[in-house]
């Protein structure tokens, strides 16, 4: 596990202009009055996600998955390290570009509160912990060439299945958006809290199909 | 150390069905075409692929269940297959110091400045023969009691085959309870190598031999249609068509050596058996030996 967490950050280390590029979209973000400071952490979070699964693709290069697996690690220590890599990765990028917009936000508006920008922010970071949760066994089942397109059919699967499910629910009579504002404006905390509580589970479930994913693969 | 039992596997229309065996101690080749099974094969003992049926057993377990532990004493070495390309060897380093307790850093670094390999350039803009060496280094250094090397030699000069190929054999003479399977398609380079060999064709193993005996008691008779008609065939493996008669694999050339004094003997090389193995026929040899081969073999299990 220890192996393969240092050769993704060496792999990650070796893409300095992602990492740069990085740093200065955060820093255009938090300084452009067209948008909210907050999507600078939805973008860290994402950019996060595509580096750990430019790892995966790395992994494949010139069918490096076959060396890489003779190696001694179980397969259920690739998943695992997938999975840990992306919440060091994306949780480091989530916690800095948080903590700038915070301070961006603290020293443009003293009088601002917080949990202002804490609060939506974990509530990206719950949409993101559900992205990856998607992306991850996507790309570990369908690789790097047929990988991105099922990502885009599998996002398209569960935008329909959302949008089918509140037509359901409004032919009974339950109007979800309203629902929805109810939720909100009872306490925007608690529902950050359940997002990020939901997200996890079915991050952990992720993990869980990634593992048989990656142990009935053949390289 | 392996043994592998009726090991199967199917891609479409090519059908594997390999038993082999690799005793503690022994270098044992695997020669065969490309396309033969020879990867195949290998990527079953590593775990890389299900078998459909058969036994690999590795260290004395399934190959399945290999530990960790087991999977250190393992050196592995794949003709299309190394570290990703987009690392350089400085960063694998650390790789393999986490990987393998008894990574020998001091000796891998060594080794990359004898073959004037460049630990900060990336592997993917490496030549053909570099990257050979790395991966030849990588199995080498960490004292593995196992070597599984799939065409370790392919894309390499002559002088460079023979110093990685000195490597191997002073790596096992280090310590003596150290075996390697070891495949190529030059095999001239493993005559000199191998305890023995399997020849393996259409994912059958068609010949199992020591290389001592392969090379003492096998031999190529040119005939002519006369000499042929005379011949007592029951020592013959394959016989096949030639402008000027038959050419016959024997496997018991001094019988024809000391009662056929004029016929024409050709020690033959290792290919050249293989050639006659895959080329000649066995239906115009002789009925005794029409299964010599699988009986060596079996004889050897």
């Amino acid at each position: 596990m220890k192996g393969l967490l240092i050769k993704d950050f060496k792999l990650l280390k070796n893409q300095k202009s992602l990492i740069f590029i990085f740093f200065a979209v955060i820093l255009l973000l938090l300084f452009s009055t067209d948008v909210s400071p907050l999507f600078a952490v939805g973008y860290a979070a994402f950019i996060g996600a595509v580096v750990v699964i430019s790892t995966i693709s790395y992994d494949e290069y010139d069918n490096g998955n076959a060396f890489l697996f003779t190696l001694p690690f179980r397969r259920k220590d690739y998943a695992a390290e997938k999975y840990i890599f992306t919440l060091l990765c994306s949780g480091t990028a989530w916690l800095l570009s948080t903590a700038a917009v915070a301070v961006f936000e603290y020293l443009k508006q003293p009088r601002m509160m917080l949990s202002d920008t804490i609060f939506p922010a974990l509530l990206i970071l719950s949409v993101f912990i559900l992205i990856a949760s998607v992306m991850l066994p996507v790309q570990l089942k369908f690789g790097q060439n047929r990988g991105t397109l099922a990502v885009f059919v599998t996002f398209f699967l569960i935008a329909a299945v959302i949008w089918l499910t509140s037509k359901l629910l409004a032919s009974f009579g339950i109007d979800s958006e309203k629902w929805f504002a109810t939720v909100q404006s009872a306490s925007f905390g608690i529902l950050c809290l359940i997002c990020l509580i939901a997200a996890s589970a079915v991050f952990t479930i992720s993990f869980l199909i990634s593992v048989r994913i990656v142990e009935k693969k053949e390289f | 150390m392996l043994s592998i039992d009726h090991l199967r596997k199917n891609y479409g229309s090519f059908r594997l069905d390999c038993t082999l065996s690799v005793k503690p101690g022994y270098i044992t080749g695997l020669v065969g075409q490309n396309g033969s099974g020879k990867s195949t094969t290998f990527k079953a003992v590593l775990g890389l692929i299900r078998p459909d049926g058969g036994t690999v057993t590795l260290f004395g377990k399934d190959s399945c269940d290999l530990t960790v532990k087991d999977r250190e004493k393992l050196g592995v070495v794949l003709s299309d297959s190394g570290f990703s390309g987009y690392l350089t060897v400085r960063d694998i380093l650390p790789v393999l110091g986490s990987m393998y307790r008894q990574f020998d850093r001091h000796a891998f670094v060594a080794g990359c400045s004898r073959f004037q390999i460049p630990l900060d350039k990336k592997i993917r803009d490496f030549s053909t023969g570099m990257k050979a060496k790395l991966k030849f280094l990588t199995a080498l250094n960490h004292k593995a009691q196992f070597l599984i090397l799939d065409e370790p030699t392919a894309g390499l000069d002559v002088l460079a085959r023979d110093e990685l190929l000195d490597m191997l054999r002073a790596y096992i003479e280090e310590d003596d309870s150290r075996s390697v399977l070891i495949s190529s398609h030059i095999s001239a380079d493993l005559e000199t190598l191998c305890d023995d060999f399997y020849m393996i064709h259409d994912g059958h193993i068609l010949l199992h031999e020591e290389t001592d005996v392969l090379l003492s008691d096998y031999g190529i008779l040119k005939l002519s249609r006369n000499q042929y008609e005379k011949l007592d065939r029951r020592y013959l493996l394959r016989v096949k068509e030639e402008n000027f008669g038959y050419s016959c694999l024997t496997c018991e050339k001094q019988f024809y050596a000391e009662n056929y004094p004029d016929i024409v003997i050709e020690k033959g090389s290792i290919d050249d058996m293989i050639a006659m193995m895959i080329k000649g026929s066995p239906e115009n040899a002789g009925a005794g030996v029409q299964d010599r081969d699988v009986i060596q073999f079996l004889n050897r299990k």
